[in-house]
């Protein structure tokens, strides 16, 4: 029989869960229905393909409209000094604002604001500092081996491939060169071929 | 004779192969480096010399106690002949390695993914010292240590102090209920030597009475109506989630106390309607060097080891990766649309605007409630660039306002930010 002390136990105790919320636990959801998702979002799990992800690669051998290939493999860096160039003109004002913000956020962690290999990981000793952009070799380093080492790192290095696009990567490399001293804007580089500019100073 | 001559040629290069084991294999005698008293001012100014030459020079490819890109440097003066030679290697490596020399036959079964970069401007003395400073790596910083461990200590008492509060409100509870049966049972015998007859009730009596009985029940149903309606009212809002994560990884750690950008991770935040959580190779941009972490030591980074199918002691990806199964915090339902670019690259809101201070977030957490009305009430309030950005030269009646000075600020709801379409659609 049900006694008047266990339905105020029962109520007791189902009242007290409201005072247990856990972090753990995104919380209660009484009608679902529109909020939760019915297509498969970014990110989420995927029962349809044989990896379980719903993010794919595109199929192999298909090039999206407007995707920069890169010809070179890992093992090429030599080969990149001369077959690769900027094929870019940006403008000064490009390569002082989004170059800058892009080189902030990937680069100088590290390489430092300077570009001397003095950032704030070298500088409290959680990863060994990069060579000076400011001194040889870096400082007359040809255009397509900076564009091979974003590729595919070198060194402590890693490839920065998937954070940075094709245009990315040669607006942070331009914006290196104003580190160095060098002007990579539009009206320099259009004049002569990239490789040699860095040999005019 | 000449049935002879093969036999006794395969004989002679299996002699050959043998001794160049046999050579490639032991080690040389190697030669001296001096060592570098605590006093000894000359010895500590070249391991000064040293170390500024590794850190610019060497440190990009090596450390001095494990493998990185390329082998552990300390010790190195065990496995060469002499220093002259470790020089002509450190001039000009691929000749080196096609001198013949029987060392050159060590590094080239050594599997060399990257081959050593030639620095052919270090002069002898040069090298000399940088030997010097990877001999004696802590000649005339003996303080450095010390502080080191003390910052390690303090970081890793946090998460105790939860359980230090919740025992000592357990030993006051156990304390007062003591005291409370110590007073009545004195208040009984003050009673009866006063001649009182105390009749004995029990304390489960005493207790549980009609009145507490109905205050329990009060409360009891207070509860369960704030449980119901609440959770109701939440329509299943999160704020404050904090799930456990397949790796423990410290927003605190990584963009407070190191300073990593947001964005370095979070790729897609500018470009894309996602933030985006990154994947393993971001992670090793920084992993294959950092083996071990200040709270967790290894367990953690050996995850992402796991996940990512590398190999810390070969230097290599050894297995196909594995998906990192990180649980969503922020889930917005399917009928709101929600755009990251939108805000942070043409709205230049700040991450901490919408996630609080990630920056000092142990585990990560949902910090804003993520409702209607508390996007509403943004959109309500933040002004638009209107000036900065020619997207919005277009809005000539806006424009004509600010110029009159009619109007001082366009905010998003003035751009239709509050209009139902925006969001759900």
């Amino acid at each position: 029989m049900l006694n008047k002390y266990h339905i105020i136990l029962l109520v007791l105790v189902f009242g007290l869960t409201a005072c247990i919320r856990s972090e753990k636990k995104p919380g209660r959801e009484y009608m679902p229905d529109m909020a939760e998702h019915i297509a498969y979002e970014a990110g989420s799990p995927n029962p349809i393909f044989k990896d379980g992800k719903t993010d794919q690669l595109p199929p192999e051998g298909s090039v999206a409209r407007g995707k920069y290939i890169y010809p070179l493999s890992d093992s090429d860096y030599e080969k990149s000094a001369t077959l690769i160039t900027n094929p870019f003109n940006f403008s000064k004002e490009e390569i002082s604002g989004e170059g800058k913000h892009l080189y902030t956020i990937n680069c100088a962690i590290c390489h430092g604001d300077k570009g001397d290999g003095q950032g704030h990981l070298p500088e409290i000793n959680k990863f060994p500092p990069p060579p000076s952009y400011l001194n040889e070799p870096l400082l007359s380093l040809p255009d397509g081996k900076r564009y091979h080492t974003v590729m595919y790192g070198k060194g402590m290095m890693g490839s920065y491939a998937s954070q940075l696009d094709h245009r990315e990567r040669w607006l942070v490399l331009s914006y290196v060169k104003t580190l160095q001293g060098k002007d990579a804007s539009a009206a320099t580089t259009a004049s002569a071929p990239a490789t040699d500019s860095t040999k005019t100073k | 004779m000449h049935s002879c001559n093969p036999i006794r040629k395969i004989l002679s290069l299996i002699a050959l192969v043998l001794l160049l084991t046999v050579t490639s294999n032991s080690v040389y005698a190697g030669f001296a480096v001096p060592d570098v008293a605590a006093g000894d001012a000359a010895g500590i100014q070249n391991v000064g010399e040293g170390k500024a030459l590794f850190k610019a020079n060497c440190a990009a490819c090596h450390a001095i106690d494990k493998k990185v890109v390329g082998p552990a440097l300390g010790g190195i003066w065990d496995k060469w002949e002499n220093e002259a030679k470790l020089t002509d290697w450190i001039h000009n490596p691929s000749k080196f390695l096609e001198s013949g020399d029987p060392y050159a036959q060590v590094l080239k079964s050594n599997d060399i993914e990257s081959p050593m970069t030639p620095f052919p401007q270090l002069t002898t003395d040069q090298i000399n010292d940088i030997l010097v400073y990877l001999k004696n790596p802590n000649a005339g910083e003996a303080a450095a240590p010390a502080a080191a461990t003390a910052t390690t200590a303090g970081a890793s008492d946090e998460g105790s102090s939860n359980w230090y509060l919740w025992a000592l409100i357990i030993f006051l509870l156990t304390l007062a209920g003591l005291l409370w049966s110590v007073t009545s049972k004195l208040d009984k015998v003050v009673r009866e030597k006063e001649g009182e007859v105390v009749e004995d009730v029990p304390l489960s009596k005493k207790i549980f009475n009609k009145n507490t009985l109905l205050v329990l029940l009060l409360i009891g149903s207070i509860l369960l109506v704030v449980n119901i309606f609440g959770g109701a009212i939440d329509l299943g809002r999160s704020q404050g989630y904090a799930p456990d994560q397949p790796i423990r990884f410290s927003h605190a750690l990584h963009v407070g106390q190191n300073q990593i950008e947001c964005q370095y991770c979070h790729v897609g935040v500018e470009k894309s309607r996602h933030a985006s959580i990154p994947g393993t190779q971001i992670c090793m941009n920084c992993h294959k060097y950092v083996q071990e972490g200040p709270k967790y030591g290894k367990d953690e980074i050996a995850k992402i080891y796991e996940y990512s199918g590398w190999d810390p002691d070969k230097s290599k990806f050894v297995r196909e990766p594995k998906n990192i199964e990180w649980v969503k915090i922020h889930n917005l339902p399917d009928h709101v649309y929600f755009n990251h670019s939108q805000h942070v690259k043409v709205g230049g809101i700040k991450c901490q605007t919408c996630h609080g201070k990630v920056e000092e977030y142990e585990v990560m957490k949902q910090f804003a409630p993520l409702s209607m009305g508390w996007c509403i009430n943004c959109h309500r309030q933040t002004e638009v660039k209107f000036a900065e950005n020619k997207y919005y030269s277009v809005f000539q009646k806006y424009q004509d306002e600010l110029k009159k000075g009619t109007k001082s600020k366009i905010t998003v709801e003035d751009i239709g930010g509050t209009d139902c379409q925006k969001c759900h659609y």
